[in-house]
């Protein structure tokens, strides 16, 4: 087991697919920050045309509201979060496919075992989809704070963090604000290594490469609309992943219970289906 | 005639066998005129009010231009941009899946590669169409069957929900429905075009997140050099006077078909085909 994941773990940050697809989302990142370079130079500037005279409100800007995570009306922003499960499922989502379309998994199937090949193919998956979607918003981070001060956020201003009382761990946000945009990288991290398996499941069911990445997408898509316009007068929770990876409320209100819940789903999907179908089904 | 016979050949394959996609579009274009309707009930209004007209713009229309702010998210016109996610994932697959399979013996045998290449791109036009046939389908059976009416006029009180404020100034309707008709498909066979180019240049897969990306940084953005902002009815200059010239995305819309076709015409016939994804 230990073997293959190392074979795996090898095999998926040195393909093609990782490396462009890990470039895309640190390109953003870094527009992102470029964004918010340019965006805090224009208030310095506005500061000091203004002088002394007026409030300056300086709670309205800290780097807790200006990282990717707690940003919104920002381009790049807005960007990546909407191509976010992309980013997760192309690295790697496809392998699992491919290889048992090529004929490499029986193979492996014969020396290490269904088991650990299902396994290792799994967890492969999950942490590949995860880093690609978080290590852009740690690199983002870091840039942002160089230059933005990590001033306390007031709950008097929530209006420009987005992050209002009834939010997810809004207590935690106006508290310990650092935890809060760690806890909301863990969750991005477990949303991205879940959508990459949620691709390695649909290769049981779709007979092409690009289905087997684009059709769940397009079915969060679809989800995303039924929420957010076909059922906009029924639903006032944020059920959808695009919004609630995010560390400030876009639409509606998301809720732990929902999130979890959902996230809980995504397991059973992915790594039930996977595991069931992978060590039942028939390699040949 | 080879070309005739390829072009039917692409239509066979790539669109009749291709009925479920279409299928599955022509569901998602009920449940899309359904939401109207749905809007019409849940805000007490009458569906019966509403008409052909309404459900057309109700799916073209896009979103107003957004004035970024950091107090003001960007919410997305997520029922537009899935209409054109929907033709682009469409069209993304077959060229292909094609040319890894028997579609090489084809073009061993057309023996030359423009004439491939092209009746890729006439079999795109015909996708498009198809697809944009299937939108107006559903609105009309949708419209017969809620019992509204078939004419292409706006409701006002529609106009004024989706944010136009003048609604007196707006222009005759056969300009609306001409451009209605017009505007969307062209932009979006040149979208699809431009998808298929690119697709030759960089893996498919990423070509159609390129697609994505220009969807949103249009409805992101107004501007004149973003394409897909003319693919958003409420953005043009029949509703306002500082909307986008309509004419200008006809012509934008054309050229950008046109050098995709050559570009990737010129391309395609140089390149090293075998084993392309």
């Amino acid at each position: 087991m230990r073997n293959t994941l190392k074979i795996e773990l090898k095999k998926a940050i040195h393909n093609k697919y990782f490396l462009i697809t890990f470039a895309i989302a640190i390109f953003i990142a870094l527009w992102s920050s470029v964004h918010t370079f340019q965006y805090m130079n224009r208030i310095q500037q506005y500061l000091l045309l203004i002088g002394n005279n007026k409030n300056p409100n300086h709670s309205a800007d800290s780097l807790y509201n200006n990282w990717m995570g707690g940003q919104f009306g920002s381009f790049p922003t807005d960007l990546y979060y909407f191509i976010l499960p992309l980013i997760a499922a192309f690295p790697y989502g496809w392998s699992y496919f491919q290889e048992r379309k090529n004929g490499y998994s029986k193979n492996v199937i014969c020396r290490c075992g269904r088991k650990n090949y299902v396994l290792s193919k799994y967890i492969c998956t999950f942490i590949i989809g995860g880093i690609t979607v978080l290590l852009p918003l740690i690199m983002n981070y870091i840039i942002v704070a160089c230059f933005v001060p990590a001033r306390m956020p007031d709950p008097c201003c929530n209006i420009h963090y987005a992050v209002f009382g009834d939010c997810m761990w809004s207590n935690l946000f106006y508290t310990n604000p650092l935890l809060y945009d760690v806890c909301y990288m863990i969750l991005t991290f477990v949303f991205g290594g879940l959508w990459a398996t949620i691709s390695m499941m649909a290769s049981y069911f779709l007979k092409n490469k690009f289905a087997v990445l684009l059709v769940p997408y397009i079915l969060l898509i679809i989800f995303h609309y039924g929420i957010h316009s076909l059922f906009e007068w029924r639903i006032y929770l944020e059920a959808s992943p695009i919004n609630y990876v995010r560390g400030v409320m876009v639409d509606n209100i998301s809720k732990e219970w929902l999130v979890f819940l959902e996230l809980f789903i995504l397991f059973i999907f992915g790594f039930g289906i996977s595991c069931y179908r992978g060590i039942k089904d028939d390699v040949y | 005639m080879m070309f005739i016979k390829l072009i039917r050949y692409d239509l066979r394959n790539g669109l009749l066998r291709c009925w479920k996609k279409f299928l599955i579009s022509f569901c998602m274009f009920t449940v899309f005129c359904f939401d109207l309707y749905l809007n019409w009930v849940n805000c007490r209004l009458n569906p019966a009010d509403l008409s052909l007209g309404d459900y057309t713009i109700f799916l073209f229309r896009g979103m107003r231009e957004y004035i970024p702010d950091s107090s003001q998210p960007f919410i997305f016109p997520i029922l537009w941009m899935l209409f054109y996610i929907l033709i682009f994932y469409i069209v993304l697959y077959y060229p292909f899946q094609d040319l890894n399979g028997f579609g090489k013996n084809i073009l061993v045998n057309s023996r030359k590669r423009s004439l491939w290449w092209l009746s890729k791109c006439v079999w795109i036009i015909f996708s498009v169409i198809t697809y944009f046939a299937l939108a107006w389908a559903a609105a009309i059976i949708f419209s017969l069957t809620t019992g509204t009416n078939l004419s292409l006029q706006i409701n006002k009180l529609q106009l004024m929900m989706l944010g136009v404020r003048d609604v007196e100034m707006v222009l005759p309707i056969k300009n609306f429905v001409g451009l209605a008709i017009i505007l969307p498909p062209l932009v979006a066979i040149s979208m699809c075009l431009m998808q298929l180019t690119i697709s030759l240049f960089v893996k498919p897969l990423y070509s159609f997140l390129f697609s994505i990306s220009v969807l949103l940084i249009s409805a992101y953005y107004k501007s004149e050099l973003l394409l897909g902002n003319y693919a958003m009815l409420i953005r043009l200059d029949i509703w306002s006077e500082n909307g986008l010239k309509s004419i200008n995305g006809i012509y934008f819309s054309i050229i950008l078909g046109l050098v995709s076709i050559v570009i990737g015409c010129i391309y395609f016939c140089r390149t090293d085909i075998m084993n392309k994804e």
